[in-house]
């Protein structure tokens, strides 16, 4: 069966579906604790870094041999440091569960059926988690925006969205600090998805890819800050989860409480990430063991699952964010920076027939092997699929 | 192959049937008891608190309502305590089913407490994770009685308190949402207030707004309450009465918005208030012609009578060293150099600009 190759719109939801997931926890309440009601202008400069790497994103693989070296040691390092990132989150997110909704039930049940249902899509062959993604994504993503726009009638406070009249310097690096974890998965991600797409994508539609999570996230930020102003949203552990938790609707008609509505978008949208994420490491993994790649999903969330179940608490996986991924993560985004814009500038662009065969719409029929797939690895493409 | 899919799918199917119904949090509805509402008073002990929890009576069914009185569809269980937490405890102790705190419609609190329990028993209810804070917080002198009346009209599990307070039916968008008066006490620079009740009979009433200080509950008089609703811009639909030449005219549907902006002049800190508001003649100028300039002597009159109680509400903050408008909270994001201490109201000053119009002719015109 031949397949559809991937289009820049599910380039756009499976870069979506991959940023949001690392951030959704930590990074509002600490970048208020940090940089007080400047936050915004934090959340701004961020947004700023991922428009420049989504710019400076080669869009394709097809390199000269040492840039190809040298973005496969990137993606690596990326992908190996989103690995560990996500053992944090299924920890926060099974600690959220547990505080929020289910007060009984043990954290490791709240994760494994989620991590289960992830790896067993993540390992689906050829593209069937990509349309898993590509499907699911914009549909939670519409349920996102309904609870977000009900959410701001909660929101009271627009002078704290505001920028203080006194930018101090230190305070807003520092919360960009804060929020570097989510930074890890942007280039990767990016940089994979398009090498995966049927045309190389547009730098329009990177610039979209980027901007829309980068859109949610000060969706957030307003929902957060505007219902509970600075000093308040600093003295709850899970500000999010508490504003649209208490968002209600009793006047309509049959809609009161969100909070369900909330808590699967929430987790649905995160087990699409870490498909995403489980896609992640299947490639790198295939630049070495192409053949075996497919099972890379089984140690991975496999070392979610432990990893989850080591970090004691949701507030100990704060710490581990704050203190030991934060300060090792710009040393990464600065290096990707710098090698983004040094390809730019120096890397030769491929020949224009290269191009053109990177463009081929049917990726992979059994057995056949492309241009495009000798580039890469087969096995997450799905070259070879329907054996 | 084959039946590896198949042993794959009969596990998967298994541990997300097993664990997402999540049994270890499984209680039938008949083996919850949903806490409609909690009131905290007094004892004489020092640190002893009366807390009677209300339930509604799930035995109640649809077709008995009718025949029941009002006093059976509820019950309660009265318990003393030192804090909150230590009182579900005890109540769950005295109570057959497991007690469901996501559904709590009110939290009345005696107006006789002192403002380290409100804040202690709001911090308790956020703390918890299992409270939903769209409960109301509301006081009144006995906070026992007041979460006991039920309206004849009320039938379970509605709490007529949070009936009247969550439809927007009042004249006034009232205060006291949970989440937002823990809110309000996290934060400095505002006072927060809530509702008094008052019980008359088998009925409650709203009037007035309690201020929490330190020194205590504040009651405002219903002139400063109405003055609070303007400057915060909570009016909706509240009726005034002004005099145009020796007749009392009706202005009603009155509704407002308000655009604070507090500044830091040479002088101190100004209040700049605009409050623009719009009503509908209701009643009293039968025979007194149809003129424009007598619609705008009623403007003018009802702008004034508003200043007014935006002034006193003003007075009122000034003299007891409260601010349930946040007016230094709101300097204070403004201008870090603003103080937000809320009993320091030297050198503030108050600009108001009133605007009303009269937005329809009304029926009898």
């Amino acid at each position: 069966m031949r397949e559809t190759p991937l289009n820049s719109m599910a380039i756009i939801w499976i870069a979506f579906a991959s940023i949001v997931t690392d951030g959704l926890f930590v990074w509002p309440l600490h970048i208020v604790m940090a940089a007080g009601q400047n936050a915004d202008i934090t959340l701004m400069l961020t947004g700023l870094w991922g428009i420049a790497v989504a710019l400076l994103n080669p869009a394709r693989e097809n390199q000269p041999a040492l840039w190809q070296m040298i973005f496969r040691g990137l993606n690596i390092l990326g992908v190996l440091g989103v690995v560990i990132l996500d053992a944090v989150m299924v920890s926060e997110l099974s600690g959220m569960l547990q505080t929020f909704y289910y007060f009984e039930t043990p954290r490791w049940v709240l994760s494994t059926p989620l991590l289960v249902a992830s790896a067993s899509a993540a390992m689906r062959r050829g593209n069937v988690p990509w349309r898993v993604v590509a499907l699911w994504v914009p549909i939670l993503a519409a349920g996102a925006v309904i609870i977000l726009g009900i959410s701001f009638t909660t929101v009271h406070h627009l002078r704290p969205l505001e920028p203080n009249q006194v930018v101090q310097v230190i305070p807003v690096i520092r919360a960009a600090g804060v929020e570097a974890f989510i930074g890890l998965s942007v280039g990767v991600t990016l940089r994979m998805a398009s090498s995966f797409a049927a045309e190389p994508p547009s730098w329009a539609w990177r610039l979209v890819s980027i901007e829309i999570p980068i859109l949610f996230f000060i969706l957030l930020y307003v929902v957060a800050m505007g219902s509970l102003g600075p000093e308040a949203l600093i003295q709850v552990r899970w500000p999010l989860v508490f504003v649209l938790d208490h968002v209600t609707l009793d006047s309509t008609f049959f809609l009161s409480r969100i909070g369900i509505m909330v808590i699967l978008t929430w987790t649905i949208g995160m087990g699409m990430g870490f498909i995403v994420h489980l896609r992640l490491t299947q490639w790198v993994v295939s630049y070495r063991w192409p053949r075996t790649a497919r099972w890379t999903p089984i140690p991975v969330t496999g070392w979610w699952w432990v990893g989850s179940l080591l970090i004691t608490s949701p507030h100990a996986a704060t710490q581990i964010v704050l203190h030991w991924i934060d300060p090792v993560v710009p040393l990464y985004l600065g290096m990707e920076l710098l090698i983004l814009a040094a390809s730019r500038l120096f890397m030769k662009q491929p020949a224009p027939k290269q191009r053109g065969t990177s463009s081929i719409t049917e990726p992979a029929g059994a057995g056949s092997v492309t241009q495009r797939s000798t580039s890469r690895s087969p096995t997450p493409t799905g070259s070879g699929s329907g054996s | 192959m084959r039946a590896w899919r198949w042993v794959r799918g009969t596990l998967a199917t298994l541990l997300l049937g097993t664990s997402l119904t999540g049994c270890w949090d499984q209680h039938p509805v008949e083996f919850r008891a949903p806490v409609a509402g909690i009131s905290v008073d007094p004892t004489r002990e020092p640190d002893q608190y009366d807390f009677t929890f209300l339930f509604p009576n799930v035995t109640v069914t649809a077709s008995s309502i009718a025949t029941i009185p009002p006093s059976e569809q509820f019950y309660s269980i009265s318990v003393q305590a030192p804090t909150l937490t230590k009182a579900i405890d005890s109540v769950q102790r005295r109570q057959s089913r497991a007690l469901y705190l996501g559904q709590i419609r009110i939290l009345c609190m005696s107006s006789r407490l002192p403002l380290k329990v409100w804040t202690s028993t709001l911090q308790e209810t956020a703390d918890s994770g299992r409270f939903v804070m769209t409960f109301w917080v509301l006081t009144s002198p006995d906070a026992r009685k007041a979460l006991e009346i039920t309206p004849p009209s009320e039938v379970v599990p509605d709490v007529a308190l949070y009936r009247a307070l969550n439809s927007r039916i009042q004249p006034v968008l009232w205060p006291g949402r949970g989440w937002r008066i823990w809110a309000e006490m996290a934060t400095p620079g505002i006072s927060p207030a809530v509702m008094e009740v008052h019980p008359t009979g088998q009925q409650v009433a709203l009037h007035q707004l309690a201020v929490l200080s330190p020194h205590g509950i504040l009651l405002w008089s219903t002139t400063e309450t109405d003055g609070w609703a303007y400057a915060v811009g909570r009016v909706q639909r509240t009726t005034e009465t002004v005099m145009v030449g020796n007749q009392p005219d009706s202005v009603g549907l009155i509704r407002g918005h308000a655009q604070t902006r507090v500044v830091q002049t040479p002088n101190g800190v100004t209040v700049q208030l605009h409050l623009r508001c719009s009503g509908v003649v209701v009643g009293g100028m039968m025979g007194q012609g149809d003129s424009i300039a007598m619609d705008r002597q009623v403007e003018k009159r009802t702008a004034d009578l508003i200043q007014q109680k935006v002034v006193a509400a003003w007075h009122e903050a000034v003299v007891t060293h409260t601010d349930p408008m946040g007016f230094h909270r709101l300097g204070h994001w403004s201008d870090a150099n603003i103080d937000d201490n809320v009993a320091n109201w030297s050198g503030w000053t108050l600009e108001t600009q009133v605007r009303f119009t009269l937005r329809e002719e009304g029926v009898l015109r």
